[in-house]
Protein backbone atom coordinates (compact mmCIF):
# COMPACT_ATOMS: atom_id res chain seq x y z
CA UNK A 1 0.00 0.00 0.00
CA UNK A 2 1.26 3.14 -1.04
CA UNK A 3 2.16 5.29 2.17
CA UNK A 4 2.19 8.58 0.06
CA UNK A 5 -1.66 9.28 1.61
CA UNK A 6 -0.15 9.37 4.97
CA UNK A 7 -0.13 13.39 4.79
CA UNK A 8 -1.30 14.41 7.59
CA UNK A 9 1.88 12.87 9.72
CA UNK A 10 3.74 14.64 7.67
CA UNK A 11 2.37 17.68 7.91
CA UNK A 12 2.88 18.46 11.57
CA UNK A 13 6.59 17.86 11.75
CA UNK A 14 8.17 18.29 8.71
CA UNK A 15 11.94 17.20 8.22
CA UNK A 16 13.16 17.63 5.14
CA UNK A 17 14.43 14.64 3.18
CA UNK A 18 18.25 16.28 3.51
CA UNK A 19 17.76 15.62 7.38
CA UNK A 20 16.61 12.21 6.49
CA UNK A 21 19.22 10.98 4.11
CA UNK A 22 21.57 12.29 6.75
CA UNK A 23 20.19 10.26 9.22
CA UNK A 24 20.75 7.27 6.77
CA UNK A 25 24.29 8.00 6.80
CA UNK A 26 24.18 8.02 10.72
CA UNK A 27 24.83 11.56 11.13
CA UNK A 28 24.27 12.37 14.61
CA UNK A 29 23.38 15.91 14.59
CA UNK A 30 20.53 14.98 11.91
CA UNK A 31 19.35 12.49 14.35
CA UNK A 32 18.83 14.90 17.10
CA UNK A 33 16.80 17.20 14.87
CA UNK A 34 14.03 14.41 14.28
CA UNK A 35 14.43 13.40 17.61
CA UNK A 36 13.28 17.23 18.69
CA UNK A 37 10.76 17.82 15.93
CA UNK A 38 9.07 14.27 17.59
CA UNK A 39 9.83 13.16 20.52
CA UNK A 40 6.77 15.38 21.79
CA UNK A 41 4.46 13.49 19.94
CA UNK A 42 5.59 10.49 20.55
CA UNK A 43 6.11 10.83 24.30
CA UNK A 44 2.28 11.73 24.18
CA UNK A 45 1.35 9.11 22.15
CA UNK A 46 3.23 6.66 24.55
CA UNK A 47 1.91 8.15 27.31
CA UNK A 48 -1.60 7.74 26.14
CA UNK A 49 -1.24 4.16 25.04
CA UNK A 50 0.73 2.48 27.52
CA UNK A 51 -0.31 4.35 30.54
CA UNK A 52 2.36 5.99 32.52
CA UNK A 53 5.18 8.40 32.12
CA UNK A 54 7.99 6.11 32.93
CA UNK A 55 6.63 3.21 30.34
CA UNK A 56 6.09 6.63 28.17
CA UNK A 57 9.71 7.51 28.70
CA UNK A 58 10.85 3.51 28.28
CA UNK A 59 8.48 3.51 24.52
CA UNK A 60 9.88 6.77 23.88
CA UNK A 61 13.60 5.38 23.74
CA UNK A 62 12.86 2.40 22.47
CA UNK A 63 11.17 4.26 19.21
CA UNK A 64 14.12 6.26 18.61
CA UNK A 65 16.84 3.82 19.27
CA UNK A 66 15.28 1.61 16.48
CA UNK A 67 14.52 4.43 14.48
CA UNK A 68 18.09 5.83 14.86
CA UNK A 69 20.01 2.13 14.25
CA UNK A 70 17.83 1.29 11.54
CA UNK A 71 17.57 4.46 9.92
CA UNK A 72 19.14 3.27 6.59
CA UNK A 73 16.34 1.89 5.71
CA UNK A 74 14.18 4.81 5.10
CA UNK A 75 13.20 6.26 2.02
CA UNK A 76 10.96 9.54 2.66
CA UNK A 77 9.63 11.58 5.11
CA UNK A 78 6.20 9.94 4.75
CA UNK A 79 7.79 6.71 5.33
CA UNK A 80 9.53 7.79 8.56
CA UNK A 81 6.59 9.36 10.42
CA UNK A 82 4.46 6.66 9.07
CA UNK A 83 6.92 4.06 11.20
CA UNK A 84 7.32 6.50 13.94
CA UNK A 85 3.83 5.86 14.75
CA UNK A 86 3.79 2.09 14.40
CA UNK A 87 6.99 1.94 16.29
CA UNK A 88 5.20 4.02 18.88
CA UNK A 89 2.08 2.52 18.66
CA UNK A 90 3.52 -1.25 18.88
CA UNK A 91 6.11 -0.62 21.76
CA UNK A 92 3.17 0.90 23.49
CA UNK A 93 1.02 -2.02 23.43
CA UNK A 94 3.95 -3.94 24.37
CA UNK A 95 4.91 -2.29 27.27
CA UNK A 96 1.25 -2.42 28.58
CA UNK A 97 1.26 -5.48 28.15
CA UNK A 98 4.60 -6.52 29.43
CA UNK A 99 3.20 -4.37 32.45
CA UNK A 100 0.43 -6.52 33.76
CA UNK A 101 2.79 -9.34 34.16
CA UNK A 102 4.57 -7.77 36.52
CA UNK A 103 3.40 -7.10 40.30
CA UNK A 104 1.48 -3.76 40.59
CA UNK A 105 3.45 -1.48 42.67
CA UNK A 106 1.32 0.68 45.33
CA UNK A 107 1.89 4.31 44.09
CA UNK A 108 0.50 7.22 45.67
CA UNK A 109 -2.18 9.31 44.48
CA UNK A 110 -0.52 12.57 42.73
CA UNK A 111 -0.63 15.78 45.15
CA UNK A 112 -2.42 18.35 43.60
CA UNK A 113 -1.64 21.40 44.00
CA UNK A 114 -4.10 23.53 45.90
CA UNK A 115 -2.88 26.89 44.59
CA UNK A 116 -4.30 25.99 41.31
CA UNK A 117 -7.70 27.89 40.76
CA UNK A 118 -10.70 26.02 41.78
CA UNK A 119 -11.51 25.68 38.04
CA UNK A 120 -8.57 24.66 36.41
CA UNK A 121 -7.89 22.22 39.58
CA UNK A 122 -11.38 20.79 38.64
CA UNK A 123 -10.20 20.20 34.79
CA UNK A 124 -7.41 18.76 35.90
CA UNK A 125 -8.97 16.50 38.00
CA UNK A 126 -11.66 15.66 35.26
CA UNK A 127 -8.67 15.27 32.40
CA UNK A 128 -7.17 12.33 34.51
CA UNK A 129 -10.50 10.90 35.14
CA UNK A 130 -10.96 10.96 31.44
CA UNK A 131 -7.05 9.27 30.76
CA UNK A 132 -8.30 6.75 33.49
CA UNK A 133 -11.44 5.67 31.51
CA UNK A 134 -8.79 5.62 27.89
CA UNK A 135 -6.53 3.50 30.00
CA UNK A 136 -9.44 0.74 30.61
CA UNK A 137 -10.55 0.76 26.60
CA UNK A 138 -8.97 -2.27 24.84
CA UNK A 139 -5.88 -1.45 22.85
CA UNK A 140 -7.83 -1.55 19.50
CA UNK A 141 -10.47 0.83 21.00
CA UNK A 142 -7.86 3.23 22.59
CA UNK A 143 -5.21 3.67 20.02
CA UNK A 144 -7.88 5.01 17.34
CA UNK A 145 -9.54 7.29 19.99
CA UNK A 146 -6.28 9.15 20.74
CA UNK A 147 -5.06 8.82 16.97
CA UNK A 148 -7.91 10.84 16.26
CA UNK A 149 -8.18 13.14 19.09
CA UNK A 150 -4.78 13.75 19.63
CA UNK A 151 -3.13 13.06 16.30
CA UNK A 152 -5.72 14.73 14.22
CA UNK A 153 -5.84 11.91 11.87
CA UNK A 154 -8.28 10.97 9.21
CA UNK A 155 -9.83 7.31 9.19
CA UNK A 156 -7.91 6.82 5.46
CA UNK A 157 -4.12 7.73 7.45
CA UNK A 158 -4.90 5.23 10.83
CA UNK A 159 -6.33 2.75 8.39
CA UNK A 160 -3.00 3.21 6.60
CA UNK A 161 -0.84 2.96 9.73
CA UNK A 162 -2.76 0.16 11.63
CA UNK A 163 -3.26 -1.95 8.01
CA UNK A 164 -6.95 -2.48 7.93
CA UNK A 165 -9.57 -0.75 6.21
CA UNK A 166 -11.10 2.46 6.94
CA UNK A 167 -14.61 1.14 7.77
CA UNK A 168 -12.91 -0.93 10.89
CA UNK A 169 -11.10 2.60 11.96
CA UNK A 170 -14.51 3.86 12.19
CA UNK A 171 -16.45 0.88 13.73
CA UNK A 172 -13.25 0.50 16.33
CA UNK A 173 -13.92 4.78 16.99
CA UNK A 174 -17.58 4.73 17.52
CA UNK A 175 -17.29 1.46 19.62
CA UNK A 176 -14.37 3.12 21.49
CA UNK A 177 -16.69 7.03 22.01
CA UNK A 178 -19.19 4.65 23.31
CA UNK A 179 -17.29 2.92 25.85
CA UNK A 180 -15.55 6.52 26.65
CA UNK A 181 -19.67 6.92 27.14
CA UNK A 182 -19.82 4.59 28.92
CA UNK A 183 -16.95 4.51 31.44
CA UNK A 184 -17.73 7.86 32.66
CA UNK A 185 -21.79 8.24 32.93
CA UNK A 186 -21.08 8.64 36.63
CA UNK A 187 -19.40 12.13 35.76
CA UNK A 188 -22.16 13.67 33.36
CA UNK A 189 -22.01 17.31 34.00
CA UNK A 190 -19.16 18.18 35.30
CA UNK A 191 -17.88 19.09 31.49
CA UNK A 192 -18.10 22.48 30.18
CA UNK B 1 -36.77 0.69 1.28
CA UNK B 2 -32.90 0.87 1.63
CA UNK B 3 -31.45 0.75 5.57
CA UNK B 4 -28.55 3.12 4.96
CA UNK B 5 -28.21 3.69 8.73
CA UNK B 6 -25.24 6.09 9.19
CA UNK B 7 -24.01 4.66 12.28
CA UNK B 8 -20.11 4.53 10.76
CA UNK B 9 -20.17 7.79 10.20
CA UNK B 10 -21.79 8.78 13.86
CA UNK B 11 -18.34 10.24 14.81
CA UNK B 12 -17.29 12.34 11.90
CA UNK B 13 -21.02 13.78 12.19
CA UNK B 14 -20.51 14.20 15.99
CA UNK B 15 -16.32 15.80 15.44
CA UNK B 16 -18.26 18.10 12.62
CA UNK B 17 -15.84 16.61 10.01
CA UNK B 18 -18.09 15.20 7.48
CA UNK B 19 -18.23 17.59 3.99
CA UNK B 20 -21.53 19.54 4.27
CA UNK B 21 -23.45 17.30 1.84
CA UNK B 22 -22.67 14.51 3.76
CA UNK B 23 -23.53 15.91 7.36
CA UNK B 24 -26.77 17.26 5.86
CA UNK B 25 -27.50 13.19 5.08
CA UNK B 26 -26.73 12.12 8.13
CA UNK B 27 -28.62 14.64 9.71
CA UNK B 28 -31.87 14.02 7.48
CA UNK B 29 -31.42 10.19 8.15
CA UNK B 30 -31.26 11.03 11.76
CA UNK B 31 -34.27 12.28 11.62
CA UNK B 32 -36.64 9.44 10.11
CA UNK B 33 -33.92 6.76 11.79
CA UNK B 34 -34.94 5.82 15.43
CA UNK B 35 -32.13 3.18 15.87
CA UNK B 36 -29.51 5.36 14.55
CA UNK B 37 -30.75 8.37 16.93
CA UNK B 38 -30.05 5.92 19.56
CA UNK B 39 -26.49 5.18 18.27
CA UNK B 40 -25.89 8.94 18.06
CA UNK B 41 -26.30 9.89 21.68
CA UNK B 42 -23.53 7.92 23.31
CA UNK B 43 -21.05 8.73 20.52
CA UNK B 44 -21.83 12.34 21.26
CA UNK B 45 -21.04 12.36 24.88
CA UNK B 46 -18.18 9.88 23.88
CA UNK B 47 -16.79 12.60 21.63
CA UNK B 48 -17.33 14.87 23.98
CA UNK B 49 -15.35 13.20 26.52
CA UNK B 50 -12.68 12.41 24.35
CA UNK B 51 -12.42 16.08 23.24
CA UNK B 52 -10.91 17.11 26.58
CA UNK B 53 -8.11 14.72 26.23
CA UNK B 54 -4.82 17.01 25.41
CA UNK B 55 -1.35 16.29 24.72
CA UNK B 56 0.39 16.00 27.72
CA UNK B 57 3.95 18.02 27.90
CA UNK B 58 6.85 16.32 27.45
CA UNK B 59 8.68 15.52 30.15
CA UNK B 60 10.19 12.56 27.82
CA UNK B 61 13.61 11.35 27.38
CA UNK B 62 16.31 13.65 26.56
CA UNK B 63 18.41 13.28 23.43
CA UNK B 64 21.84 12.56 25.70
CA UNK B 65 19.47 9.25 27.57
CA UNK B 66 18.96 8.19 24.04
CA UNK B 67 22.39 9.04 22.69
CA UNK B 68 23.81 6.79 25.76
CA UNK B 69 21.59 3.98 24.77
CA UNK B 70 22.71 4.52 21.12
CA UNK B 71 26.40 4.48 22.21
CA UNK B 72 25.37 1.34 23.76
CA UNK B 73 24.26 -0.56 21.06
CA UNK B 74 27.11 0.48 18.77
CA UNK B 75 29.33 -1.12 21.19
CA UNK B 76 30.60 -3.85 19.41
CA UNK B 77 30.50 -7.42 20.86
CA UNK B 78 33.85 -8.96 21.02
CA UNK B 79 32.82 -12.61 21.09
CA UNK B 80 35.49 -14.96 19.24
CA UNK B 81 34.04 -17.44 17.38
CA UNK B 82 37.02 -19.47 16.98
CA UNK B 83 38.98 -22.77 17.82
CA UNK B 84 36.88 -25.95 16.50
CA UNK B 85 33.26 -24.69 15.72
CA UNK B 86 34.58 -21.58 13.39
CA UNK B 87 33.98 -23.77 10.19
CA UNK B 88 31.23 -25.67 11.23
CA UNK B 89 29.46 -22.59 12.08
CA UNK B 90 30.34 -20.75 9.06
CA UNK B 91 28.84 -23.46 7.19
CA UNK B 92 25.36 -23.74 9.13
CA UNK B 93 25.46 -19.91 8.70
CA UNK B 94 26.02 -19.95 4.30
CA UNK B 95 23.80 -23.09 4.76
CA UNK B 96 20.49 -20.98 6.25
CA UNK B 97 21.61 -18.12 3.83
CA UNK B 98 21.15 -20.35 0.82
CA UNK B 99 18.09 -21.96 2.34
CA UNK B 100 16.25 -18.16 2.78
CA UNK B 101 17.28 -16.56 -0.80
CA UNK B 102 16.09 -19.72 -2.13
CA UNK B 103 12.56 -19.61 0.09
CA UNK B 104 12.39 -15.89 -0.87
CA UNK B 105 12.61 -15.99 -4.55
CA UNK B 106 9.88 -18.98 -4.24
CA UNK B 107 7.70 -16.85 -1.88
CA UNK B 108 8.02 -14.24 -4.85
CA UNK B 109 6.45 -16.21 -7.45
CA UNK B 110 2.68 -15.76 -8.26
CA UNK B 111 0.76 -18.48 -6.03
CA UNK B 112 -2.51 -18.75 -8.14
CA UNK B 113 -3.36 -21.90 -9.99
CA UNK B 114 -6.79 -22.38 -11.84
CA UNK B 115 -8.54 -25.88 -11.35
CA UNK B 116 -11.69 -26.35 -14.00
CA UNK B 117 -14.36 -27.74 -12.30
CA UNK B 118 -16.93 -29.99 -13.51
CA UNK B 119 -20.76 -31.92 -12.12
CA UNK B 120 -23.36 -30.37 -10.37
CA UNK B 121 -22.54 -26.63 -9.06
CA UNK B 122 -21.84 -26.52 -5.36
CA UNK B 123 -24.13 -24.93 -3.04
CA UNK B 124 -21.82 -21.56 -3.24
CA UNK B 125 -21.92 -21.84 -7.00
CA UNK B 126 -25.77 -22.53 -7.47
CA UNK B 127 -26.34 -19.75 -4.60
CA UNK B 128 -24.18 -16.75 -6.65
CA UNK B 129 -25.61 -17.73 -9.96
CA UNK B 130 -29.42 -17.74 -8.40
CA UNK B 131 -28.41 -14.07 -7.12
CA UNK B 132 -26.64 -13.57 -10.33
CA UNK B 133 -29.70 -14.27 -12.64
CA UNK B 134 -32.74 -13.46 -10.22
CA UNK B 135 -31.38 -9.68 -10.23
CA UNK B 136 -33.56 -9.63 -6.37
CA UNK B 137 -33.81 -6.89 -4.70
CA UNK B 138 -30.95 -5.11 -2.93
CA UNK B 139 -30.76 -4.12 0.86
CA UNK B 140 -28.34 -1.63 0.30
CA UNK B 141 -26.81 0.25 -2.82
CA UNK B 142 -24.23 2.42 -2.27
CA UNK B 143 -20.72 3.85 -4.15
CA UNK B 144 -19.21 4.01 -0.40
CA UNK B 145 -17.19 0.62 0.42
CA UNK B 146 -16.82 1.82 3.71
CA UNK B 147 -20.61 1.71 4.47
CA UNK B 148 -20.89 -1.14 2.67
CA UNK B 149 -18.14 -2.83 4.93
CA UNK B 150 -20.05 -1.69 7.79
CA UNK B 151 -23.29 -2.88 6.95
CA UNK B 152 -22.45 -6.21 5.73
CA UNK B 153 -20.34 -6.98 9.16
CA UNK B 154 -23.13 -5.93 10.84
CA UNK B 155 -25.28 -8.22 9.27
CA UNK B 156 -23.53 -10.93 8.25
CA UNK B 157 -20.47 -11.10 10.58
CA UNK B 158 -18.34 -11.66 7.32
CA UNK B 159 -15.71 -8.77 6.05
CA UNK B 160 -15.47 -7.56 2.81
CA UNK B 161 -13.14 -4.83 1.30
CA UNK B 162 -13.96 -3.69 -2.00
CA UNK B 163 -11.08 -1.34 -3.01
CA UNK B 164 -13.22 0.52 -5.91
CA UNK B 165 -15.43 3.67 -5.28
CA UNK B 166 -18.36 1.94 -7.53
CA UNK B 167 -22.22 1.40 -7.25
CA UNK B 168 -22.74 -1.74 -5.46
CA UNK B 169 -26.12 -3.42 -3.94
CA UNK B 170 -25.54 -6.27 -1.61
CA UNK B 171 -28.61 -8.27 0.04
CA UNK B 172 -28.25 -11.05 3.19
CA UNK B 173 -28.63 -14.94 1.69
CA UNK B 174 -29.09 -17.65 3.59
CA UNK B 175 -26.25 -20.20 2.93
CA UNK B 176 -25.14 -23.61 4.57
CA UNK B 177 -27.62 -22.59 7.35
CA UNK B 178 -25.53 -19.92 8.09
CA UNK B 179 -25.29 -16.04 6.57
CA UNK B 180 -23.94 -15.25 3.40
CA UNK B 181 -23.65 -11.86 1.49
CA UNK B 182 -24.44 -11.21 -2.42
CA UNK B 183 -22.57 -8.32 -4.08
CA UNK B 184 -23.93 -7.61 -7.22
CA UNK B 185 -21.59 -4.38 -9.16
CA UNK B 186 -20.55 -3.89 -12.99
CA UNK B 187 -17.37 -4.17 -14.38
CA UNK B 188 -16.53 -3.05 -17.73
CA UNK B 189 -20.69 -2.58 -17.96
CA UNK B 190 -21.37 -6.01 -17.72
CA UNK B 191 -22.90 -7.32 -14.01
CA UNK B 192 -21.55 -9.21 -11.76
CA UNK B 193 -22.37 -10.97 -8.85
CA UNK B 194 -19.71 -11.96 -6.07
CA UNK B 195 -21.06 -14.06 -3.03
CA UNK B 196 -18.76 -14.75 -0.16
CA UNK B 197 -19.61 -17.16 2.92
CA UNK B 198 -18.15 -18.33 5.66
CA UNK B 199 -16.02 -21.12 5.20
CA UNK B 200 -16.71 -22.49 8.67
CA UNK B 201 -20.67 -21.99 7.72
CA UNK B 202 -19.86 -24.04 4.25
CA UNK B 203 -18.17 -26.55 6.00
CA UNK B 204 -16.88 -29.55 3.32
CA UNK B 205 -18.97 -27.59 0.43
CA UNK B 206 -15.90 -25.25 1.05
CA UNK B 207 -13.81 -24.83 -2.28
CA UNK B 208 -10.03 -26.27 -1.54
CA UNK B 209 -7.36 -24.40 -0.86
CA UNK B 210 -3.73 -25.11 -1.58
CA UNK B 211 -0.64 -25.62 0.60
CA UNK B 212 0.78 -21.88 0.06
CA UNK B 213 -1.41 -21.17 -2.72
CA UNK B 214 -4.24 -19.41 -3.82
CA UNK B 215 -6.67 -21.90 -5.92
CA UNK B 216 -9.09 -20.47 -8.07
CA UNK B 217 -11.82 -22.74 -9.57
CA UNK B 218 -12.99 -21.91 -12.76
CA UNK B 219 -16.54 -23.31 -14.47
CA UNK B 220 -18.92 -22.45 -17.48
CA UNK B 221 -22.50 -22.12 -16.24
CA UNK B 222 -23.79 -25.80 -17.49
CA UNK B 223 -27.34 -24.63 -17.83
CA UNK B 224 -25.66 -21.92 -20.07
CA UNK B 225 -25.36 -23.21 -23.45
CA UNK B 226 -23.91 -20.19 -24.90
CA UNK B 227 -20.87 -20.85 -22.40
CA UNK B 228 -21.13 -16.68 -21.12
CA UNK B 229 -21.91 -17.00 -17.61
CA UNK B 230 -18.87 -18.06 -15.77
CA UNK B 231 -18.11 -19.03 -12.31
CA UNK B 232 -14.94 -18.89 -10.34
CA UNK B 233 -14.65 -19.91 -6.85
CA UNK B 234 -12.28 -19.59 -4.01
CA UNK B 235 -11.63 -20.03 -0.43
CA UNK B 236 -9.45 -17.03 1.29
CA UNK B 237 -8.44 -17.66 5.00
CA UNK B 238 -11.66 -18.28 6.86
CA UNK B 239 -14.32 -16.87 4.23
CA UNK B 240 -15.38 -18.52 1.00
CA UNK B 241 -15.75 -16.71 -2.45
CA UNK B 242 -17.97 -17.33 -5.55
CA UNK B 243 -17.72 -14.85 -8.63
CA UNK B 244 -20.24 -14.92 -11.65
CA UNK B 245 -20.21 -12.99 -14.45
CA UNK B 246 -20.50 -12.87 -18.59
CA UNK B 247 -17.13 -11.08 -18.78
CA UNK B 248 -14.75 -12.49 -21.32
CA UNK B 249 -12.17 -15.10 -20.81
CA UNK B 250 -12.82 -16.74 -16.96
CA UNK B 251 -14.27 -13.39 -16.56
CA UNK B 252 -11.06 -12.90 -13.97
CA UNK B 253 -12.05 -9.34 -14.95
CA UNK B 254 -14.56 -9.42 -12.44
CA UNK B 255 -11.33 -9.31 -9.63
CA UNK B 256 -10.41 -6.18 -10.46
CA UNK B 257 -12.97 -4.98 -7.75
CA UNK B 258 -10.79 -5.74 -4.88
CA UNK B 259 -7.43 -5.96 -7.00
CA UNK B 260 -6.44 -2.43 -7.83
CA UNK B 261 -2.39 -3.24 -7.95
CA UNK B 262 -0.88 -2.98 -11.61
CA UNK B 263 1.25 -6.03 -11.01
CA UNK B 264 -1.64 -8.22 -9.42
CA UNK B 265 -4.05 -6.96 -12.40
CA UNK B 266 -1.55 -8.33 -14.97
CA UNK B 267 -1.16 -11.72 -13.27
CA UNK B 268 -5.08 -12.02 -13.49
CA UNK B 269 -5.14 -11.01 -16.72
CA UNK B 270 -2.82 -13.46 -17.76
CA UNK B 271 -4.51 -16.14 -15.70
CA UNK B 272 -5.00 -19.84 -18.55
CA UNK B 273 -7.15 -22.68 -17.94
CA UNK B 274 -5.12 -25.53 -17.96
CA UNK B 275 -6.34 -27.83 -20.64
Amino acid sequence: MALSGVIGLTRRAAIDGQVIEACRQGDREAFRQVFDAYRDRVFSLALHLAGSEAAAKDVTQQVFLTLFTRAREFRGDAQLTTWLYRLAINASIDERRRQRRLVPVEVAPVAVERTLPEDALRRRELAEKVRAALERLSPKLRVVVVLKHLEGLSYDEMAQLLGCSPGTVASRLNRGHKALARALAHLEGETD
Amino acid sequence: MLARHVDHELSLYCLGELAPPASSRVAEHLLGCARCRRELEPVRRGVAWARTLTPVAASGPSFREVEALLETAATPRTRAWSGRWRWPLLAVTAAAALLLATGGLWLRRPHVTVGVAAGPLSELEAAARAAYLDAAPAQIETDDRGQLASWIGEHTGIHVWLALDTPMRAQVIGLGGGRAVAISYRMEGRPVTLVVASTRTLGSAAPAGAFLRKRITYRHDPADPAGDVKVLTWTRKDQSYALVSGLPNLGQQACFICHTDPERRQLIGSLQVPL
